[in-house]
């Protein structure tokens, strides 16, 4: 559906996006996630068409999407922050876009403005930052987008506003499998909405993998061996990524099938073997520190 | 069919023409305020029938103390410019636009055939309203007077419009966009002339004459100063006769065309630069670096007596702050001293071009041209203040030469003006034989000693026909049919006969042919030796049609013998 290949990106002599590579699939919800300064607005705005690549490419459907209106037609494109014309209504921008789009659903539109509760005589240029987020999101699903966009969606929304439109995305992409594409600098708000997550970090793309993948991959259990020497033996035969021991109880981050490793351990005799919870956030600090990106608490 | 929809978006005019609306609002109320307003004044006043009313209205169309309007015509057509192209400079609104599905063709040409609209809107509605104020009869009458202000104004627009979008593809903000776009207007001529100045300060001998710079290609490509112009009738007319505001809108209409060009290669994310394209920062960099240096460096000598080492130091104060002033516009940083190794350069290569300039690798100021090669030469008469004549004899273009190696033998007391009057001015023009020109000026201070040199060549080109008959008026003027005798700017006869006006003018001939070198100059030396005969004028009219006679003055002076004898003899000549 998107993928983009080796797609690079420099700002005068900023290495803004470094050979970026990735694939998304239809009827999916991708997840960028990264620091302040990562990229992610710059990545976004290649898969909306509006940058053009350096190098690399970035195709939707198989078709480049810089100066491609046809396939605009189906796509929208939540900017991180608003723009409408001045002195435009809420209703003028919409009969705007309804000009412009030829998907745009007018019925959809009057079901989200009952939703959000949006008065449409107001001046956009006069809403507070969190409606202004609203007002974008009913334009952006009016389009009827086959592929939807958004640029940090849910910064400033209050909670029931965000619950709305979680509910609002994923009926979506249930219903008409939209692809939707979303970045954010929160891991943990984006953790139980996307099938696939990227990290940015400096313009590179550190992780892209798959949420389903990366909980059933790596595991952090507590153990305590009977025989207390062999825990060494038994720390070499799995793939360790984080060790750390408090008292007789050794707590370990491990990659792997979790049937091999139970295995493994249970060779040793362990007089306790506890599976312990991970939230997504951990999973992604220890498999970026698996390749060697250190994240420290860092203190001043 | 097709075609034509990809070019145009409804959405997109629409919203330009609706949230620009304001500009011809504002357009139009000053036109109101500038041209119907008066003509309904004039209206109330004067009657129809009058003559003064018709003459009152086509003097408010004619722009005839129109200094308001010329300002709308330069300022309306701007603002319009960076509005239309406001799209490109705003971050959010750049990045929205090039979002949705429309392509860069599109967005480009609905804008900017918008914004046409919006420009032409008041233009037509205020003939409208003329049409409503005159009435049909008084407006056809006022015809030409209205599809002339109507096509200098759609032209002069039109242009300035084009060169601001221009602008506006090229530099990523709305402020500098304003900015640049005033520089441009007024940027041709005024590099061309400090270029020229600076010129003529380093070299000695280099020709420039101010008083073509009005009718120069500079002149022409500068706008501001041509929309001015348009309050000179004079002018006007012969902008009209030339097609230049026809030229103008062609002109505006290629500047568009290559305006979509930068701005399909232009990069969205480029917003906020100064411009938009790297490789044009080193031309702007250098650019502003070497304008401000000149100009100040002119400024400078001018003000400290012609002194080239005040005007040297100028040079490279101003030339250092101006590069790193336009480093720091560049980078929007303060921190720009790196770049120090750019600005190496430039003094580099100025001080190559200004060393080259006044080593004189060229030769050019030692230059002077065989006598074969000459096939005229124009000069004027040390304190002489009429034109410039051709003088093509060997004997004259040998007497030439002779100054002119005078004038470089002396040329170390060069100076860039002259004080106290234009005693020591020359100004020498070879036409070569291969059709090229050399023009040369020089102001000299120089000794008595020199001067009665020159003065002795001198005479021997006073005393030639050709001379005379291109410095004396009276040679060059037929179909005189009327001479009035004027004494202290009073008329005190006239002769209207034919063949008595014959007589005379045929006298005067021979008497100028006669005239000495020495006596040129009596008119102003010789009022105390005959007290009023030399304040003398004839004055002959030509041309004389129904709305203006034109007359010029002959020279006279006491020692015309025959001419005197002639006033004399038939009465004409003022008695004591």
């Amino acid at each position: 559906m998107i993928i983009a290949k080796n797609l690079c990106k420099k700002f005068d002599d900023d290495q803004i996006l470094d050979c970026i590579n990735m694939n998304v699939k239809k009827g999916s919800i991708y997840g960028i996630i990264g620091p302040n300064g990562a990229g992610k607005t710059t990545l976004l705005n290649h898969l909306a068409g509006v940058y053009k690549e350096d190098s690399g490419e970035v195709k939707i459907n198989d078709q480049d999407i810089y100066e491609n209106a046809s396939t605009k037609q189906s796509m929208a494109y939540m900017q991180d922050e608003i723009y409408a014309y001045p002195q435009y209504t809420i209703k003028n921008m919409a009969n705007f876009y309804k000009e412009m789009y030829t998907n745009w659903n007018e019925d959809r539109y009057k079901k989200l403005k009952e939703i959000f509760d949006i008065n449409d005589k107001k001046r956009i240029t006069k809403l507070s930052k969190g409606m202004k987020k609203q007002v974008a999101f009913c334009f952006a699903l009016s389009k009827t987008p086959q592929i939807l966009i958004m640029d940090e969606p849910i910064d400033g929304l209050d909670p029931i506003a965000r619950k709305k439109l979680w509910n609002i995305v994923i009926d979506d992409v249930a219903k008409r499998e939209m692809t939707v594409v979303i970045s954010s600098h929160n891991l943990k708000e984006l953790e139980n909405m996307c099938d696939t997550i990227l990290i940015l970090d400096k313009g590179k793309s550190i992780i892209e993998k798959s949420i389903e993948a990366l909980r059933t991959d790596v595991h952090k259990i507590q153990f305590v061996l009977e025989n207390q020497d062999q825990e060494e033996e038994l720390l070499n035969e799995i793939n360790i990524i984080n060790s750390e021991k408090s008292g007789s109880i050794r707590i370990v981050v491990v990659k792997g099938e979790w049937n091999e490793i139970e295995e493994k351990i249970n060779k040793y005799n362990p007089i306790l073997l506890d599976r312990l919870s991970l939230t997504l956030e951990e999973v992604f600090i220890y498999e970026m520190e698996g390749q060697g990106y250190e994240i420290k608490n860092q203190t001043i | 069919m097709k075609s034509k929809i990809k070019l145009f978006n409804k959405a997109i005019f629409k919203s330009t023409l609706k949230l620009n609306m304001w500009v011809p609002i504002l357009n139009f109320v000053l036109l109101f305020l500038m041209m119907l307003m008066p003509i309904m004044a004039q209206k109330m006043l004067l009657k129809y029938e009058d003559q003064d009313y018709l003459g009152a209205v086509k003097n408010i169309i004619n722009l005839s103390n129109g200094e308001f309007n010329i300002l709308v015509l330069l300022i309306i057509p701007v603002i319009l410019g960076a509005v239309v192209t406001r799209f490109m400079q705003n971050k959010l609104q750049n990045i929205h636009i090039h979002s949705m599905p429309i392509e860069k063709k599109q967005i480009y040409t609905t804008n900017v055939i918008a914004g046409f609209i919006l420009l032409i809107i008041p233009i037509i509605i205020n003939i409208f309203g003329m049409l409503l104020i005159l009435g049909p009869s008084v407006f056809s009458q006022c015809g030409n007077e209205i599809v002339s202000w109507t096509y200098i104004a759609f032209s002069l627009e039109f242009l300035i419009f084009a060169l601001t979008i221009m602008v506006g593809t090229l530099i990523g903000s709305s402020l500098m966009q304003t900015i640049f776009t005033y520089i441009l207007l007024v940027f041709p001529v005024g590099i061309y002339m400090l270029i020229q100045s600076t010129l003529k300060i380093f070299i000695i001998g280099y020709a420039f004459k101010e008083s073509i710079v009005e009718s120069s290609l500079a002149m022409k490509l500068s706008i501001l100063p041509q929309t001015f112009m348009v309050e000179s009738s004079y002018l006007r007319e012969k902008n009209m006769t030339e097609n230049l505001y026809l030229i103008y809108i062609l002109v505006a209409i290629v500047i568009t065309i290559i305006s979509y060009f930068i701005y399909k290669a232009r990069k969205v994310e480029k917003t906020g630069d100064i411009v938009v394209f790297r490789k044009l920062n080193p031309i702007l960099k250098y650019g502003i670096t070497f304008c401000f240096m000149i100009a100040i460096g002119m400024i400078v000598y001018a003000i400290f007596n012609e002194s080239m080492t005040h005007m040297i130091v100028a040079y490279a104060v101003t030339s250092f702050v101006a590069y790193f002033l336009a480093e720091m516009l560049i980078r929007k940083s303060v921190r720009v001293l790196d770049s120090y190794k750019g600005y190496l350069v430039y003094v580099i290569v100025m001080l190559i071009i200004f060393a080259g300039i006044k080593m004189d690798i060229t030769g050019f100021e030692n230059r002077v041209p065989n006598i074969g090669d000459i096939s005229k030469v124009s000069y004027t008469l040390i304190s002489d203040y009429s034109n410039n004549v051709e003088l093509t004899t060997q004997e004259n273009k040998e007497a030439v030469l002779e100054i002119h190696n005078i004038i470089l033998s002396e040329k170390a007391h060069s100076k860039m003006y002259s004080r106290g009057g234009s005693k020591n001015y020359f100004d020498i023009e070879y036409v070569l034989k291969n059709g090229r020109k050399m023009s040369r000026q020089y102001t000299l201070e120089y000794s008595s000693e020199t001067q009665k040199e020159i003065e002795t060549i001198e005479k021997v080109i006073f005393a030639s026909e050709e001379y005379k008959k291109q410095a004396y008026e009276v040679f060059d003027k037929e179909n005189i049919n009327w001479i009035g005798i004027t004494l202290y700017g009073e008329e005190i006869a006239h002769i209207s006969k034919k063949e008595e006006i014959k007589e005379l003018i045929d006298l005067m001939r021979k008497d100028t042919l006669l005239m000495i070198y020495e006596q040129r100059m009596k008119e102003s030396q010789a009022t105390e030796k005959i007290k009023f005969v030399n304040e003398i004028l004839i004055e002959k009219h030509v041309e004389q049609n129904e709305n203006y006679e034109r007359s010029t003055s002959l020279y006279y002076n006491d020692d015309f013998k025959n001419t005197k004898e002639w006033l004399i003899e038939h009465n004409y000549y003022p008695k004591s």
